[in-house]
């Protein structure tokens, strides 16, 4: 395993890890599940598929299927001492345009910067890959919880420590991310659409998704456990 | 400029805390003061240029052009540059991608002018300094700018599917644009409390953002979070939404008529 203590000053730029002789091929961690969400959404989760990464994951319901990869927590190249890491997430798709996926990569960030610790990475940077495969919808907010379940996943199989098991939920054209058993929002997104009503409600919205917020967390609960 | 442990610490338990207190003693729906000139750069069909009391300043310039609608959908269009940002940075991707959705909410049918023809309004802002999250200031740069807008006065006739002629426009007469440009309110939550417009000390402690479009005396989508630090960012309680979103409600219209 080559692993640097990114506390300490680094070596020389040629030094080469220690590398013990029987040191043990690493198995084939590939685990698939298949289980049924709602009655008419199931989602299949699979995770270590990429083997140079250093966790990555799968996540497909009937329309959509993302693919993430984690590469770190590896050092950076700031000159300063950054006491947290940093998380940077970037989306891949040929749908949807750049700045579009770029502002649901900052929302990200923000709603995984709740959960991941990054204050035990110090003086490290955290990425994520987000290639869309499928993309059979054309809304961006429906994308949201699959994206925030494929991170997860693959943030686990990195063996990064998170505080807590979020989800997110899409209910009429809003995303809302739920941690700490549904008792604490940590994003909300939503979109201008057509059918607009007359005074913005959230608070209807929001309960909805607390209600199912359980069930989708007890599946990514299952699935990691199984593991 | 940073805040050392003691003073965000200080910071937060003060905004936290049930009887909240701001570090510059304002309510918690009150803006600091603001500056705006319109109508400043003369090659441009509206202009203002607003300045925040931290020393936050953004100057927009308003163009048009005309253009075919049947061809051309898209018919108005902002473009952000932020000092010290490069252009594909998050954040400048980001707050375009943000504004040219909110800016899709206002009725094109009054940038028409013939059957065929429609104005085109390009809409460029500079952030020339900024200490805290610019959303806020940007929409209210783009609301008076959009407000001291005039465009040529149109003297050929309206219909031209028929005979087909380009659009001729008088030498001298202006006509004031007359959108109602949407506004965006940045709220800081600390603990269980939210504030309207935080200050860069204030969004140095926040747990999170709370980003809120308002159209026409009503809150409009739209409404998303957004971490406004990266050390302090948490969940909060779910209720805090709907708080925020009557706060905006209650003194949107007070602070649209101050912006006139």
């Amino acid at each position: 395993m080559n692993v640097q203590d990114r506390r300490r000053i680094l070596g020389p730029a040629g030094a080469k890890p220690l590398v013990f002789a029987n040191a043990e091929a690493k198995e084939d961690k590939t685990v698939k599940e298949e289980t049924q969400l709602n009655k008419n959404l199931s989602i299949s989760l699979q995770r270590g598929i990429i083997s140079n990464a250093n966790g990555s994951s799968i996540v497909e319901t009937s329309g959509i299927s993302l693919l993430t990869s984690v590469y770190g927590p590896r050092s950076t190249r700031s000159m300063s001492f950054e006491p947290r890491a940093t998380l940077n997430i970037i989306l891949q798709s040929n749908k949807f345009d750049t700045s579009n996926l770029k502002e649901i990569s900052n929302f990200l960030i923000s709603v995984l910067q709740c959960c991941v610790c990054l204050e035990k990475y110090p003086k490290s940077g955290i990425d994520l890959f987000i290639n869309f495969n499928i993309e059979d919808e054309d809304e961006l907010v429906q994308y949201i919880p699959i994206m925030i379940m494929s991170c997860m996943i693959a943030l686990m199989d990195a063996d990064i420590e998170v505080s807590d098991i979020i989800g997110g939920l899409t209910i009429d054209h809003t995303a809302v991310c739920l941690g700490q058993n549904g008792d604490q929002l940590l994003g909300l997104w939503k979109d201008p659409s057509s059918d607009e009503q007359d005074a913005l409600v959230l608070n209807e919205t929001i309960a909805k998704c607390q209600e199912q917020y359980s069930s989708s967390r007890q599946q990514l609960i299952e699935f990691i456990s199984n593991c | 400029m940073s805040l050392s442990i003691a003073e965000k610490s200080y910071l937060f338990d003060s905004l936290s805390s049930a009887q909240a207190l701001r570090p510059d003693g304002r309510l918690p729906y009150q803006f600091r003061p603001i500056e705006i000139y319109t109508d400043f750069l003369p090659s441009s069909n509206g202009s203002s240029r607003i300045i925040a009391s931290d020393g936050s300043e953004c100057i927009i310039s308003v163009k048009s052009k005309v253009v075919d609608h049947t061809v051309e959908k898209d018919l108005v269009q902002v473009d952000i540059d932020i000092a010290g940002e490069r252009d594909d940075s998050i954040l400048v991707e980001s707050i375009t991608s943000l504004f040219n959705k909110i800016i899709d909410t206002i009725d094109v049918s009054k940038l028409q002018l013939t059957q065929k023809y429609s104005f085109k309004i390009y809409i460029d802002v500079l952030v020339l300094s900024t200490y805290s999250y610019p959303v806020s200031l940007i929409s209210f740069g783009i609301y008076s700018a959009l407000n001291s807008t005039y465009l040529p006065k149109l003297i050929s006739s309206f219909d031209d599917l028929e005979v087909e002629e380009l659009p001729t426009f008088h030498d001298y007469d202006l006509v004031k644009l007359d959108v109602s440009p949407p506004l965006i309110f940045v709220l800081a939550i600390v603990g269980d409390n939210i504030f309207i417009d935080p200050a860069f000390n204030e969004s140095k402690v926040a747990n999170n953002g709370l980003i809120i479009s308002w159209s026409q005396g009503k809150v409009i989508a739209p409404v998303r979070t957004m971490a406004l630090n990266n050390t302090y960012v948490k969940g909060f309680k779910p209720s805090l939404v709907q708080e925020g979103i009557d706060l905006v409600n209650k003194y949107g219209q007070d602070i649209v008529n101050a912006l006139v």
